[in-house]
Formats: C-alpha cells, structure tokens, sequence
C-alpha cells in the first residue's frame, strides 16, 4: 500500500524533505514506525510519533492507505 | 458593574457570573519567556484574579524580540519582577505572586497546590515533565505550549481525566536531540500566537465555553498556516506511575542536569582558573581582575586554552550554564558553570585575593 509521510518541526532538516510517497506493507504504526527509520537511517535516534485520520497511532494500532503526519517534541517556550 | 469588562459581559456566554469566575480563577504561569508574556497579558486584561509566575531568570538583550512585556530598561533584571511591575500597570485589580525561582522536582507540588490551573510556558523538557508529574499527581489542569522556528504545539493535559503529557511522548528526548529557541532562533511573532492560544484554553476552562483541548494536539506552521488536530490516546500505564511514585522523579536525559558546575564554596584561588564572563557589556557589576575574559570579546577563543579550568558565570548562573553547554560541545574541556552569580563572585574575589 502506499502511504504519503508528511515530517514536522526539525525532522524536515534532518531528511532535507516535507514529504515523501512510500510503498509499505507494513500494517500497524510500530511497523510503519521502524521501516521508516529503516529507509532514513539518519532518524535513528529522533523522538517523534505518527497520525492519522486526525489521531496519533502507536504500537499495534492499525495503517490505513493515505496521509501519515511524522512529528517530534518541541522544546522552545 | 465593573465597566473594564463590559466586553465580557455583554457577551451572553459569560456575563457578570462568568466574570466572577475569572475574577475567583488562580492560574500558575511556569515560564515567563515568550509565551509567558504572551499567556500572561491576556489574562491580566481578562481579569484572572490570581495570576502566580514561576522563572528564575533575567532580561536579556536577545529575548526582547519576542518577550513583549519587557523593556530595554529591564536588561539584567529578573524577568518575574519586571513582568508583574508591566502587567500591574495593565491591571492593578489583579494579585500577582512572584515565584523568582527555578521549577524543580522539590518544589513542583508545593508551587503548583495553590492554583487551579497550571500554564506550561517552560522551555525545556526537564521543567515540562516536572510539571506535567507535579499535574499528574495533584489532578491540576495544564495548559501546554512549546514552540520549533516556525511551528507551534498546543493542548491541555489531565483535564478531567484526560490523557497526560506522558501519554503523547512517554520518553523525554536524549540530551541536545531537540535543540530550544536560545540555540536555533524563533520567528518573534510564534510564542505570541501559540501563547494566545494557551490562554484562550485556560479562559475556556474557567468560563466553561466550547471544546477545551483536552487530550488534543493542536499544530501550527507561521509558514503555510497548516494547523493540524491529533487526539492523543491516553497511556494508562503511564498516569499510573507517575502517581505512584513516593516523589517526582526528575527525568536524567536532559543536558542542564549534565552541566558540571561548581560553587564558590568548593573553590580556591591555588590552582588557576580563567573566569569566563558570558554577560552582555553593561550588566552589573563589573569583574575586571585579569584573569577574567569576557565571552562577548572576538579574542576569547585564542586565550581560552584547554587545560586550565574555566569557569563560566553570568549574574545567576542560567546562561553561564548554557555556555558552558556549548563549549563542551564545540570539544573544549575543563568548563564548569559557576553555580552563583557575579555578584556573589565580586564578593568572593574581593575575600580570597
């Protein structure tokens, strides 16, 4: 299936993107989670977690074809 | 009627009762940098009756292009007081409580007890998982903001049950992972906006308008004005432990817990030591024995040397800790963080030498 990963904050600088189409097959957000870090190595390491659908999904939480938000923790105040 | 809040009142969703509840709210502000500021004038013009402020740090230079209430004038003095003397002369109904003071694992609970709400304007993970526990643990309402360049985050945690800090990010960032606005810069305008947003939530809770933001991620990006909404799943697990613990246990990964510092107590003059001063030109007062360099100087670099000891000290020790931070980062060792400020240090030089 083909998912759109759309990065935040400072995971944008890290991968020099805002978005990339990825086919996966992965179906559950730990999967999809770990086959990302998988392809940019450079994240290893990174805090950040997943959405979709408007939710934030984790652990055996299942994938959905379409839009996948990427986003870590901001610091500033 | 009061006619300051006309505005309020005519509204039908709030009225003179509503007012009354704004007037009887007590709300904590951890942080007053760029969302404080930002937090605290609209709750001051709102008329919250009780506004207490918890920072341990002073003005300086750099922050005036985002922290609104300060003035050029308050350079060097601790932000808390500058900040109730500004909002006082807003509003002088209001009771203003000065917490000059670092927010810490011994004094969460006791600073957080006496308000009903609990703002997160910090700027650090350490502040925000000491406060988030502190929340846990005595079921206060927090109002998180934080903010990366261009983009903001927003939500309220362990309202009415709801999912807590813990629950969107269980782990804390490693050390240096997520650098802060003193390190990469802020566009001026985004603590304004998101600490807007902070206080709207905290006017909704105490009015009991609309859907308060609870156990929602709120994002925004200055750049595209994409906002985005994700529900935040609550993690059980981890409220529970929070609450279990005897105490609030400080999370170890952040670098500030790391900086080595020492206190004028534990130092003498027989082994040599180059004090490194990381204040802005004017502050108060002036060190000038010789072996005293200001950081500011272009010819620091060549007379830092890596084997003798360097001490860095600013007028708390806030922003010596941060450049001490840095060097050891850029690789130079032998840096400590003076514990104590310069005027402590004036005093200690005057005694020892």
């Amino acid at each position: 299936m083909e998912v759109q990963l759309i990065y935040h904050g400072k995971l944008t600088e890290v991968l020099k993107r805002a978005t990339e189409s990825v086919h996966t097959e992965a179906l559950t957000a730990a999967d999809l989670a770990s086959e990302v870090l998988t392809l940019h190595p450079t994240l290893v390491g990174n805090t950040f977690q997943l959405a979709q659908n408007n939710t934030i999904i984790s652990g055996h939480d299942p994938i959905a074809e379409g839009i996948v938000d990427v986003f870590p923790p901001f610091s500033g105040g | 009627m009061n006619p300051r809040y006309a505005r309020h009142i005519s509204l039908s969703e709030i009225g003179l009762e509503g007012q009354q509840k704004l007037a009887e709210a007590k709300i904590l502000v951890v942080g007053a940098g760029g969302l404080g500021c930002a937090v605290l004038q609209y709750l001051t013009a709102a008329g919250v009756g009780t506004l207490g402020i918890v920072d341990f740090d002073v003005v300086s230079v750099s922050n005036l292009q985002r922290q609104v209430l300060y003035t050029e004038a308050d350079v060097g003095t601790p932000k808390v007081l500058c900040a109730i003397k500004r909002l006082q002369q807003m509003n002088a109904e209001i009771e203003f409580v000065a917490h000059n003071t670092d927010f810490n694992v011994q004094n969460a609970e006791s600073l957080c007890k006496a308000y009903d709400i609990v703002v997160d304007a910090s700027d650090n993970f350490v502040t925000r998982y000491t406060l988030n526990d502190a929340c846990v643990r005595l079921g206060k309402p927090m109002v998180f903001g934080s903010l990366y360049k261009f983009e903001g985050q927003v939500a309220v945690f362990n309202y009415e049950g709801g999912p807590s800090y813990r629950c969107l990010f269980p782990k804390p960032p490693k050390p240096g992972e997520v650098p802060n606005c003193n390190d990469i810069g802020v566009l001026g305008v985004l603590p304004g906006l998101i600490g807007t947003l902070q206080a709207t939530e905290v006017l909704k809770m105490i009015l009991g308008l609309g859907n308060v933001l609870s156990g929602t991620l709120l994002q925004y990006d200055t750049r595209t004005h994409h906002q985005h909404l994700w529900k935040i799943q609550k993690r059980p697990s981890e409220i529970e432990i929070v609450k279990n613990r005897p105490n609030i246990v400080p999370v170890q990964t952040q670098d500030c817990i790391l900086t080595p510092t020492l206190s004028l107590q534990e130092m003498s003059l027989e082994e040599p030591i180059i004090w490194v001063d990381v204040r802005e030109a004017h502050e108060l007062p002036k060190i000038t024995e010789e072996n005293v360099i200001r950081l500011k100087d272009t010819t620091v670099s060549e007379r830092i040397k890596n084997g003798t000891k360097k001490v860095f000290f600013c007028q708390t020790g806030v922003r010596s800790r941060n450049a001490t931070d840095e060097h050891l980062a850029r690789g130079m060792a032998n840096c400590y963080s003076l514990r104590e400020g310069a005027a402590e240090l004036q005093q200690w030089l005057a005694k020892n030498t």
